[in-house]
């Protein structure tokens, strides 16, 4: 157990990491933006598996937010610098891919059901990030 | 009022390009507006600005055409400060100018290999996250620097969006099947998710529901267009080489 949460953990600091780079966040906030882009990856799979897959997302974008927002206060810097790295772990790019696949193999099915997953995260992870302008309310216009 | 309105396009443009959402350009023009004694009314869409800047003696309209549009965060943090000390009259707009010309000659934060390499870990991180096997991850590596390699350097030209992403899925499919062909546990379509995912439009489309939910449909709808675009295009690529690879199966048994 210890062993999967520090390779959790491990996994979560190198891709935001990597997003963090591909995003090119400036060098000045880059650990800063890995240490609070790893946490929503870290919440989402420590929530239990059984719980609503939106509010899941829900949760773990909320929690991405209020970071977010709290280091632009502090740093003076826009909140999508620390956000975006974090919600990119986030969206459900692999349920619109297979969901997409599923539809081009005519299993409408597992498409259409897919497609829902999708719609659930995209708007789990739409409103925790709204909530989060609330709950901790930008200092600038960016 | 001339020099304002130019400094204003030139900056919404650049605000559009690095990822800026629209509903926070247009509070940036207000903003700026207000703080030079201008009353400012811009509609900003992913693709287009339109602003009108209004004293009592005279009006004028700009309107700036944005052709291509990525995230760069590095560009963003320097708008912000920029539009930080136009807003508090640090910087006349001459100056402001100045700045913008020289930020756009600016090189990236992080060279061509740092940014491969970051690629690289990208896909084998999601493959993990997905569930996938040692090997399948191993095998991420090379989906990673080739997505990376082929998206930000090979087809980052605007008029060859959409074909990029087609061929990038279908290297992508032909590099996963070549994989399984040669070491059968490999889960090729886990192998391709992971690769194309990076490109897959996800935080478009949460964009999208995000501009919506602030009202600003034509936005949102246009970013929900992006995101259906490039999914087809993506889809369409692993289909096309999933349909070859039946077609030779078939003609050898």
């Amino acid at each position: 157990m210890t062993q999967d949460v520090s390779l959790l953990i491990a996994a979560a600091l190198l891709g935001a990491a990597a997003f963090a780079i591909v995003f090119r966040t400036p060098r000045r906030y880059f650990w800063l933006t890995v240490l609070i882009g790893a946490c929503p990856f870290i919440l989402i799979k420590l929530i239990p598996t059984d719980w609503n897959i939106g509010f899941g997302s829900f949760l773990a974008a909320l929690l991405a937010g209020c970071l977010s927002h709290i280091a632009a206060r502090v740093t003076r810097a826009p909140a999508q610098c620390f956000l975006i790295p974090g919600v990119i772990l986030l969206v459900p790019g692999t349920y619109i891919y297979r969901a997409f696949n599923a539809a081009l193999s005519r299993r409408f099915e597992d498409a259409f059901s897919l497609s829902l997953s999708a719609v659930a995260i995209t708007l789990g992870v739409s409103f925790g990030v709204l909530l989060a302008n609330w709950v901790v309310p930008s200092r600038k216009a960016l | 009022m001339r020099e304002f309105l130019a400094f204003l396009r030139r900056i919404c443009n650049l605000l559009i390009q690095s990822g800026c959402s629209s509903n926070r350009v247009e509070l940036l023009t207000q903003i700026l507006g207000d703080s030079w004694g201008y009353e400012v009314e811009t509609v900003a869409i992913p693709t287009a600005v339109w602003i009108n800047v209004r004293t009592k003696q005279e009006t004028l309209h700009e309107l700036t055409r944005v052709r291509r549009w990525s995230i760069d965060l590095d560009r963003l943090a320097r708008l912000n400060e920029l539009v930080e000390s136009v807003r508090q009259h640090q910087l006349s707009i001459g100056e402001a100018n100045a700045r913008l010309t020289a930020d756009e000659a600016m090189p990236p934060p992080y060279g061509k290999m740092l940014t491969l390499l970051a690629g690289a870990l990208t896909s084998p991180i999601l493959i993990f996250s997905y569930g996938g096997t040692p090997l399948t991850v191993a095998l991420g590596v090379p989906a990673g620097i080739l997505v990376q390699y082929l998206n930000k350097y090979l087809f980052s030209s605007e008029q060859r969006r959409y074909l990029g992403d087609f061929l990038i899925a279908a290297s992508m499919a032909a590099y996963a099947y070549a994989c399984r062909a040669f070491i059968s546990a490999v889960d090729a379509p886990l192998l391709i998710i992971g690769g194309i995912v990076v490109i897959v439009p996800g935080l478009t489309l949460v964009n999208a529901v995000h501009e919506v939910a602030q009202k600003n449909l034509v936005s949102g709808a246009a970013k929900l267009l992006e995101a259906l675009m490039i999914t087809a295009s993506l889809g369409f690529g692993v289909a096309f080489v999933l349909a070859i690879m039946q077609i030779f199966i078939s003609a050898r048994f």
